[in-house]
């Protein structure tokens, strides 16, 4: 099924199931959004007069679809999803407004977040670069959230205006939140695959000499961003013994590889982009290379320009 | 294989569009990102098992041990 197909076909089929729950004064429509994954076609569900609504990411659907879930099976899912959400969204409207349009009750949640650099969200929203990648500010909803994840808000340039506050302000408020409530977390590798996964025979790079490390934050949740943090390359690179390859897992950790002169940054490129392509969500992608931090120097680069210089330094000896 | 068991992977609360200037965007995060699964590939990776796996060579292969570790966990 084309994805075209799919998206008619998933829109009357939602129709009539909220119709047959006779769930009225909805309404459903396709758009374009921009997100901070680039993932964009969404299923927007409005719901009366509300200024709020649901959209639904298409294309995680359809893939779903294509392995193997029954169009019936999502569709139900979507319509209790709906189902939940309505009241969610009639009672809670003005909460989030008011809570999200007040930095003085935003405030003390705001905390940095690593995007893709190529991320459309980006042409709207106040960042810094480091390497490809984008440090924007993100809002915790505490109030919104549950025991089955995180609501949180992206601060844009209009929300910043409103604020009345500066980018210095903003990202320093984050820096300030962030590392007091989500301080970097060093672990080695092996370890945190044991804590997360229950099975015999999981590997552990230490077992072949190589000194690796998760880099995150306390809660996991979007902790690549302790890269940012002052002192934080210093501070791995005293763990590992030295320079180090950062990897990209996600949005929400780093591995850290200890250069003893073996990894080469195209092929440890190579896996990232095997990975990337097979196990990860999209929404948690970050990117797609590698980068070195020189403990000497206390740079911090890409992979592939430190390999270059090295080997143009190699071939001037 | 990502878990897609929650409907909320897929939703995201959006468009207050009461004030066309501020418009913020709801996005709904999982507490359970998947970390395991993804942390297990980079261990075959860089352990350099990823071609050693059972089940059939390169990727193919480590995505069906990948599966098989997910399913037991």
């Amino acid at each position: 099924m084309e994805f075209e197909e799919f998206k008619n076909e998933l829109m009357e089929l939602v129709t009539q199931e909220l119709d047959n729950r006779s769930m009225d004064n909805i309404s459903l429509k396709f758009s374009d959004i921009n997100s901070p994954d680039g993932m964009n076609e969404r299923m927007i569900v409005s719901v009366g007069d509300s200024k709020m609504s649901m959209a639904f990411r298409l294309r995680e659907i359809f893939r779903d679809i294509e392995g193997g879930e029954e169009m019936d099976h999502a569709v139900n899912r979507i319509c209790n999803t709906i189902k939940e959400s309505i009241t969610v969204i009639e009672t809670k409207e003005q909460d989030v407004k008011a809570f999200v349009t007040d930095y003085d009750k935003v405030k003390d949640y705001t905390y940095l977040r690593l995007v893709p650099g190529n991320s459309p969200i980006l042409s709207e929203t106040p960042h810094r670069m480091i390497e490809d990648m984008a440090l924007v500010v993100s809002v915790h909803l505490v109030n919104f959230s549950d025991e089955n994840g995180k609501s949180v808000v992206v601060i844009t340039q209009p929300l910043m205006e409103m604020y009345g506050i500066g980018e210095k302000q903003l990202f320093e408020d984050a820096e300030k939140n962030s590392l007091e409530h989500e301080s970097v977390v060093l672990t080695p590798l092996g370890d945190m695959i044991r804590n997360l996964i229950q099975s015999e025979n999981l590997p552990d790079p230490a077992d072949e000499g190589i000194i690796a490390y998760i880099a995150t934050n306390q809660s996991g949740f979007h902790g690549a961003s302790v890269v940012s943090y002052p002192d934080f390359c210093e501070q791995a690179a005293e763990k590992l013994g030295g320079s180090y390859f950062l990897i990209p897992s996600s949005v929400h950790e780093f591995i850290l590889i200890k250069d003893d002169g073996t990894p080469k940054a195209r092929d440890l490129n190579r896996m990232i982009r095997n990975v990337n392509e097979t196990v990860l969500e999209p929404r948690d992608y970050l990117s797609d290379q590698c980068y070195h931090y020189n403990a000497k120097t206390k740079t911090l680069e890409t992979g592939l320009k430190f390999d270059k210089a090295k080997e143009k330094k190699a071939g001037t000896r | 294989m990502p878990c897609h068991g929650q409907i909320n992977n897929y939703k995201e609360v959006s468009d207050m569009r009461s004030d066309e200037i501020t418009t913020p965007k709801l996005e709904s995060f999982p507490n359970d990102n998947s970390s395991g699964v993804r942390l297990l590939a980079y261990a075959y990776g860089i352990s350099g098992k990823d071609s050693k796996a059972k089940s059939g060579s390169g990727i193919t292969g480590l995505m069906k041990e990948l599966e098989k570790t997910r399913l037991s966990s």
